[in-house]
């Protein structure tokens, strides 16, 4: 009877062992084991290797380049998590207080979600930041604010905050969505008894509804780090070609493991895979870091 | 050296383009010969006395939508009808078929016939994966039926310069595309040769109330590389952004295209959206909808824009100005070619090599150049009206250099030059900072 047990453990238990084996465990160890060494082309077999120790991590370290795209991912994480989170928690708390309309502005919020990033992208690099008939430029010489009006969002001193922002508008509504059922989980008699007590709507939100979505917002935190440690698709839509202002790590990967669409650049697929892992770790990192930060706790309404 | 030399003899497709652009009549008797069905090629006829059936897989760089993707499809059927033992497999797998191709051969995937740019199959494949395919072509009625400087060109990549692992499916010339319209209007009547003379004329320009010349971001590297080109030559241009020390850079070469480029943007001479446009910005919103004068491009431009600039507009090609002690002269173009090659794990390398005769017969060479307005691989064909004038350059020209400038780069190096090169573009470095940022992030 046991054995048997331990059979039907096995067989389901199989499909999955095996997917995680082949779809993650494999392709991490090969990255990991390939940051290690120097190879021809991302399919090179090992015979084709060349052990290069900590070579590729070192050079890495001193290369101004990635150096410049890990602190622009910093800003993008620390700056950009702000405002997307701030907002999106404003939103949520707004929508949850029975504002009429509800569910016309959850869906007007989250809309920018439905789109693709490239399209997305675009609209605001070739409308909306375009810097003689854009609609900043419109708007804000219609309210007369000139200093405002003047900015040229996509030259080199402001592309990098033109591509924050974009990317905030096009965040803000996933994260609102997901705070708002956090939100929603609190059971109302608690907020009842707290308007009795003659509780504000701002010691409300920082007794109540801040406390006991700490998981949530955990979890926000957590996506977000991820999301903005793998960004990309913004940074090369920011930049046709690559450049310091608006490179990231894997911007950086993509043209060391891919190269440049027309230049014929020179690989570098051990430093691409380098990069890969330097990647993952930080994730890793920015998980234990927020797991000690925002301690989990069982909450029970 | 050996490639460079090749790049010039390249140069002979410009006596076949004068022919096509000049002479009309001779078009017209070649498009009768364009009707050959593409059975009576020997290759073909070999093919078809075969009785198994064989499959073509052909990765494509285009998409299935596309002019150039509508007119391969024609010519595919047009070779299934004349080979019917023959069928073929298409991969229209878009320009990013160039990420998958070697994994995709490495893994043992069935592929015929690979597509992309000349660089990327050169540099991504390269002899190593592809097909010597000197015994099929050497003497053939195909190698016979590509323009000379065709032949130069893909034989220049190969290691001994003379086999054939490359076959050119589309060429391309970089120039300074120009508004005629604008030029008239501001009394320009001679093309300028020298820098000074380039100052001139974008004087003229802003006096008559134009921006002279802009340019998207994607497009740094043909300013900045074709400069460096004219004045040391392509060699050293390929030394200097494979150099991740930054020590050449000041270089007086490397100083003088700073300070040259920081003089056009204090005098006004690039547009107030230079150094901030991000693709397609300058090419759209600007040189199409003729508020700027002058945009380098390569010769795909006008069927890029056509939508934009309709028919009325007057397109122009001019060579870019020799910079003071250069030693190209200014008659100079930088050229490219989309190359097809064969993998050395096809299994069907001849009836691949008939399709590529296939697609690079008069007829659908013919018709790329009207659906698409491409350059031809072929001599005696018609160039439209749109491409006429880059025809007319190639036909003047004396010297070749590679597109940008460059054989290849390292993408560190293009990321410091391309930032700070906006920055010098949008006047927040003058040439000597913009030197010194360059060297100081490359040390």
């Amino acid at each position: 009877m046991k054995r048997k047990h331990t059979m039907f453990i096995i067989t389901s238990l199989a499909p999955a062992a095996i997917c995680f084996l082949v779809m993650f465990a494999y392709p991490l160890i090969r990255t990991f084991l390939m940051s290690l060494n120097q190879m021809p082309a991302i399919s090179s077999s090992t015979a084709d290797w060349s052990f290069a120790g900590l070579g590729n991590y070192i050079g890495l370290f001193k290369n101004s380049v990635f150096i410049a795209s890990l602190k622009n991912i910093g800003v993008l994480w620390l700056v950009g998590g702000f405002l997307t989170l701030g907002i999106a928690l404003l939103f949520a708390v707004i929508l949850a207080s029975g504002v009429k309309g509800k569910k016309f502005w959850r869906s007007a919020i989250y809309l920018p979600n439905t789109i693709s990033a490239v399209a997305l992208s675009t609209m605001w690099l070739q409308y909306i930041f375009q810097n003689k008939f854009g609609l900043f430029k419109q708007l804000f010489t219609a309210l007369g604010w000139t200093a405002l009006a003047k900015i040229n969002w996509t030259a080199p001193g402001w592309i990098f905050w033109a591509m924050l922002i974009s990317y905030v508008y096009g965040c803000v509504g996933y994260f609102m969505l997901i705070l708002l059922s956090g939100i929603e989980g609190i059971p109302q008699d608690i907020y009842e008894s707290a308007i009795i007590d003659g509780a504000s709507a701002w010691t409300k939100f920082w007794k109540i509804t801040f406390p006991l979505l700490r998981n949530v917002i955990r979890t926000c935190i957590t996506l977000w780090t991820v999301g903005a440690v793998n960004f990309f698709v913004w940074a090369k839509m920011f930049s046709t070609r690559i450049n310091t202002k608006t490179v990231t790590p894997v911007f950086f990967l993509y043209e060391k493991v891919f190269g440049a669409a027309d230049s014929g650049s020179v690989l570098d697929i051990g430093a691409g895979a380098a990069v890969g892992v330097v990647v993952a770790l930080l994730v890793l990192l920015s998980y234990l870091i927020m797991n000690r930060v925002f301690k989990e706790e069982a909450l029970e309404y | 050296m050996k490639k460079l030399v090749a790049l010039l003899l390249a140069a002979l497709m410009v006596f076949g383009m004068a022919a096509c652009a000049a002479n009309a009549e001779t078009a017209a008797d070649d498009k009768s010969t364009a009707e050959t069905p593409a059975a009576e090629a020997p290759v073909a006829e070999e093919i078809a006395a075969d009785g198994d059936k064989i499959v073509i897989h052909y990765w494509a760089q285009w998409t299935e939508n596309e002019a150039q993707a509508e007119v391969y499809k024609d010519a595919i059927a047009r070779f299934e009808a004349a080979n019917p033992n023959c069928t073929v497999e298409v991969n229209w797998a878009g320009r990013d078929v160039r990420e998958i191709l070697r994994a995709s051969l490495d893994s043992g995937n069935e592929i015929d016939i690979v597509d992309s740019g000349f660089d990327q199959i050169v540099n991504l494949l390269g002899e190593e994966y592809l097909t010597d395919l000197t015994p099929y072509m050497a003497g053939s009625d195909f190698e016979k039926s590509l323009s000379a400087g065709m032949v130069a060109f893909a034989k220049s990549f190969a290691s001994d310069g003379e086999s054939w692992y490359y076959i050119p499916s589309q060429p391309f010339v970089g120039t300074i595309y120009y508004n005629k319209a604008i030029f008239e209007e501001a009394g320009i009547d001679t093309m300028p040769t020298t820098w000074d003379e380039f100052m001139d004329v974008c004087q003229k320009i802003k006096d008559a109330g134009y921006d002279p010349i802009t340019v998207d971001d994607a497009y740094y590297p043909c300013l900045y590389g074709t400069y460096l080109a004219m004045m040391k030559g392509p060699e050293w241009v390929t030394e200097l952004f494979n150099d991740t020390t930054g020590a050449n850079w000041n270089d007086p070469a490397a100083v003088q295209m700073a300070n040259d480029f920081a003089e056009m943007r204090e005098k006004g001479y690039f547009s107030e959206s230079c150094g901030s446009n991000v693709f397609p910005s300058a090419q759209n919103g600007e040189f199409a909808m003729g508020t700027v004068a002058m945009y380098y491009n390569g010769s795909w431009l006008p069927n890029e824009v056509q939508d934009i600039t309709g028919d009325d507009f007057q397109w122009g090609a001019m060579f870019f100005p020799a910079p003071d002690n250069a030693v190209y002269p200014y008659t100079t173009y930088s050229t490219g070619c989309q190359f097809f090659a064969i993998p050395k794990s096809s299994q069907h390398p001849q009836e691949a090599l008939a399709l590529l005769e296939e697609f690079s017969s008069l007829q659908t060479q013919q018709e790329l150049i009207d659906k698409a307005q491409a350059m031809p691989v072929v001599d005696g064909l018609e160039l439209p009206e749109k491409l006429k004038s880059a025809g007319e350059l190639q036909a003047q020209s004396t010297d070749v250099i590679p597109w940008q400038g460059m054989y290849g780069s390292n993408s560190d190096v293009n990321a410091v030059v391309n930032g700070a090169f906006a920055e010098l573009l949008a006047g927040t470095l003058d040439s000597e900072g913009f030197t010194a940022s360059v060297q100081s992030q490359l040390k």
